[in-house]
């Protein structure tokens, strides 16, 4: 019988030998890829259709998905031949994902992720290196990804992670926000610093106490606990993203800070003066912006794309007497103490993630979609939406690409139809890889609106106003969180008291009390272990820059 | 020879089942719900003690021991969730527990057939109520410019709206009267029917002694339900520890959380949505334990006092 065991084992190893050797050599040529021509886009048609489903990690609502990606998906099925399915769930994505992992049920392309849960997926073994196939099917990804290659490579030459919206974006995104026309009527009373802006705004309100339906009006407000909007006001003191960067690059949050007491006496000021919205720190964004749209709340700060929304591009829509001067404008605001204000960090690694999953049995033909995605023609197509078509942004016709006249002139006279472009066009609606930086043209980027910054006068005065207040500061923002490191754990239940302690402190009714409350929330925060949150935050953006070669 | 004493059991045993057999085929399904849903799935608990990865598989994960369960009680957040989960709790067996018993005496005094079957439908209705729309109908009543407010300001009560969803220690009252709202009426049903189930005659007995209708709810309604009531009350003294989830998390706000977080969020927030399972599981595992002690315990004590229990 031994006899018998001992002839087995060299034919199961050479059988194996076998298996495995065909194994390597499918992976490398990869499944069959015949061709039936190429289209207009420069794309070979495969003959098979190419199917990539991908769960969108950003929480988008099923119906949104489907009606977004309806369309365009067709479109590319059409003209193509490769069916892309997006999945996406209302729940949270980190949860979504930690349930996907533990039944084993994932599709084969997750996009949209944190750093954060990009790493969850790598450090399970459940994530394909692409890096093997860049050279043969993804010379436009390498060349493309060449600047960011050091940060997505690890120590053994293997890339897991892809960067989605990558690259820079030279527009500012956030800021203080003005009533233009209330306040041209004011005389345009010049503001610099945050204590300018609050008399400004007392004295705005003072002048519209009531909205058209006789409604009171607030000075500020807020929404999601002001949890974006912290970063920016104390970007007004010269704090980075929320952190205080000392010459050594080491960091420190904002509360153990002067700047951040500064900050928090400012919005004070609000709460004494009854210029807060008493709602402020309860608001969601959509009771929020159906206050603001009402014309009720006065001054803002935040994301520019915010009151463009909830201001004149609904009231466009729903004030038949609107004119284009009914509209907030973007300013800069720096404390005099600030020797400049930080308001738009920018991660030119993007601040979302894509992986390939083990689940994934065409790496190869995969990549030769992200391929064409990635590219400018690629880019264009799925920032920009279907071509061609009376309704469409752009045309491409013969390898040369142009915005139509109506789509170019509703964007400047802020009568675009932004519904129309995501739901009917398609907009973004299929990015995995494509980066958000300017293109061949060195003017173009994803983001349709973000093409006029020079035409639109509205947009210039936004940039002459914020000019050099975006800061590249990827090497912070690509600081990874490691799920199962106790320090995670803290900076949550930092983050929650936060949360829970900053609004008792801006909602006291004198200075002082403000100032007392502030440091008893800073004692109880580095109580909570916020000081090893510092320090793993500085070590990690000291790593990234030095590894950059930034340093 | 010595029969084995199991003998005659065992055969004792074999012609119960055989003339029951009807009764054991129609229990079975249940038991194999049971079996399947409730008992098979305990298996899972053993990641509370365990190094487990949500997508790797159990067996295999490193033993840990108790490093979840002390990481709960020693986190700065156990004292006010633990607090919290208490007095909610609490305020739902003081006030939550004899509402319905109080409701349900009431509607048994009705006399008008249609205006008592309207009052109980009425009072049925918020439990069919989703807690999104509680929540919302809640936020329209005592939000800053809700109904409540309102009110207050027209009639000069107050300078400036009472901040009733932002303040931290109104939050206590406001879940148990929302969890009250919800559940009155639901709950008064089985009372309503043990009272049904009280003998009539005993009531015209009492009417002949002279008792009037407080008397009678005295003397004969409420020592008619109290197995009912001792036992409900059992269950809910076992549940100390699940103060609720849902209405917690849709009518609390960051300004709130140190009044509403409970173990059941908690949990939630710091071992589902952080992929940390195991922490999770052994902040869940914990409570079950509690809260089967003060089952029995609870029990052990009506045995002893009223000779009531339900094991």
């Amino acid at each position: 019988m031994k006899k018998h065991l001992f002839y087995l084992i060299p034919v199961f190893l050479l059988l194996s030998l076998s298996v495995f050797g065909t194994g390597n050599k499918e992976a490398a040529a990869g499944p069959p890829w015949k061709t039936v021509g190429t289209n207009e886009f420069g794309w070979q048609v495969p003959e098979k259709t190419l199917e990539i489903n991908f769960y969108d990690a950003t929480q988008q609502s099923p119906d949104y998905a489907k009606d977004t990606t309806e369309e365009i998906g067709a479109y590319i099925l059409q003209k193509f031949n490769v069916k892309l399915t997006k999945i996406a769930y209302d729940m949270d994505p980190s949860e979504q994902q930690s349930l996907m992992l533990a039944s084993n049920n994932y599709p084969e392309v997750i996009a949209g992720m944190t750093p954060d849960d990009a790493q969850k997926w790598v450090a399970q073994g459940r994530v394909m290196d692409v890096a093997p196939y860049l050279d043969t099917y993804g010379p436009i990804i390498k060349k493309k990804l060449a600047p960011l290659y050091k940060r997505l490579v690890d120590a053994k030459g293997r890339v897991y992670v892809m960067p989605q919206y990558w690259g820079m974006l030279p527009i500012p995104d956030q800021s203080a926000h003005i009533r233009w026309d209330w306040w041209q009527a004011m005389g345009a009373p010049k503001f610099e610093t945050p204590d300018e802006y609050f008399e400004v705004i007392k004295k705005m309100q003072q002048l519209h106490p009531k909205n058209a339906r006789g409604e009171r009006t607030y000075g500020i407000s807020g929404y999601d606990h002001f949890k974006d909007i912290l970063p920016v006001l104390v970007g007004f003191w010269g704090l980075k993203d929320g952190y205080k960067e000392g010459a050594d690059k080491s960091l420190t949050h904002w509360i153990n800070t002067p700047e951040g007491l500064a900050m928090t006496k400012f919005m004070n000021r609000f709460y004494r003066e009854d210029l807060l919205d008493p709602d402020a720190f309860i608001n969601n964004y959509e009771q929020w912006k159906a206050k603001f749209s009402d014309e009720r709340i006065v001054g803002h700060v935040g994301a520019w794309w915010v009151t463009t929304d909830a201001g004149h591009e609904t009231w466009a829509k729903s004030n038949p007497n609107w004119t284009e001067d009914m509209r907030y404008l973007p300013v800069k605001l720096k404390a005099a103490e600030a020797k400049q204000a930080y308001l738009s960090p920018k991660n030119t690694t993007g601040d979302t993630r894509t992986i390939v999953t083990d689940h994934c049995t065409q790496i190869q033909n995969l990549l030769r979609w992200w391929n064409f995605e990635i590219s400018d023609t690629g880019t264009r197509l799925i920032g920009w939406g279907i071509p061609n078509q009376p309704d469409s942004v752009w045309t491409f016709k013969n390898g040369t690409w142009a915005f139509t006249d109506q789509a170019v002139k509703a964007m400047l006279s802020s009568t675009f139809d932004y519904d129309h472009a995501e739901n009917v066009l398609g907009q973004v609606a299929f990015v995995m890889v494509a980066g958000q930086g300017l293109m061949d043209d060195g003017k173009s980027t994803i983001w349709f609106d973000q093409n006029f910054n020079d035409q639109d006068k509205w947009r210039k005065l936004m940039n002459t106003s914020l000019r050099d207040t975006e800061y590249d500061f990827s090497a912070f923002l690509s600081v990874v969180f490691p799920p199962d490191d106790p320090v995670t754990v803290t900076k949550k239940q930092v983050e929650d008291l936060l949360l829970t302690g900053w609004p008792d402190a801006v909602m006291a009714p004198t200075e002082q009390q403000c100032e007392q409350r502030f440091m008893a929330l800073r004692d109880t925060l580095n109580n909570a272990g916020l000081k090893n949150v510092e320090a793993f935050l500085t070590k990690g953006y000291k790593q990234n820059l030095a590894a950059w070669g930034e340093q | 020879m010595a029969m084995s004493p199991l003998r005659p059991r065992r055969g004792r045993g074999l012609r119960l089942l055989s003339r029951e057999r009807e009764l054991w085929l129609l229990s079975l399904p249940f038991f194999i719900w049971v079996a399947v849903f409730a008992y098979y799935p305990m298996y899972g608990l053993s990641i509370s003690f365990l190094a487990y990865v949500p997508g790797k598989p159990i067996v295999g994960s490193a033993w840990v021991g108790l490093k979840f369960f002390i990481e709960f009680l020693t986190s700065p957040d156990f004292g006010y969730v633990m607090r919290n989960t208490l007095v909610i709790s609490a305020l739902g067996i003081v006030i939550g527990f004899p509402a319905p018993i109080v409701l349900a005496l009431l509607l048994n005094e009705l006399r008008g057939r249609s205006f008592k079957k309207t009052i109980q439908t009425v009072s049925y209705l918020p439990h069919f109520i989703s807690w999104v729309v509680t929540a919302s109908l809640i936020f329209t009543l005592l939000g800053n410019e809700g109904v409540v407010n309102d009110i207050l300001l027209r009639a000069r009560l107050v300078v400036k709206p009472i901040n009733f969803l932002g303040t931290g220690r109104y939050f206590w009252w406001l879940i148990t009267f929302a969890n009250l709202w919800k559940g009155i009426g639901w709950s008064s049903i089985i009372y309503l029917s043990a009272i049904a189930g009280i003998d009539p005659e005993l009531y015209q007995a009492g009417a002949v002694d002279g008792l009037n209708r407080f008397g009678m709810i005295r003397h004969i309604t409420l020592p008619g339900i109290r197995i009912t009531m001792v036992l409900l009350l059992i269950l809910e003294i076992g549940s100390i520890l699940s103060a609720g989830f849902e209405q917690q998390l849709l009518l609390g706000n960051p300004q709130t959380r140190l009044y509403y977080e409970v173990i059941d969020t908690y949990a939630y927030k710091y071992g589902v949505q952080m992929g940390r399972y195991p922490y999770g599981a052994a902040v869940g595992f914990m409570q079950s334990l509690v809260g089967l002690i003060l089952v029995f315990s609870a029990n052990w004590l009506s045995r002893k006092a009223l000779d009531i229990s339900i094991v």
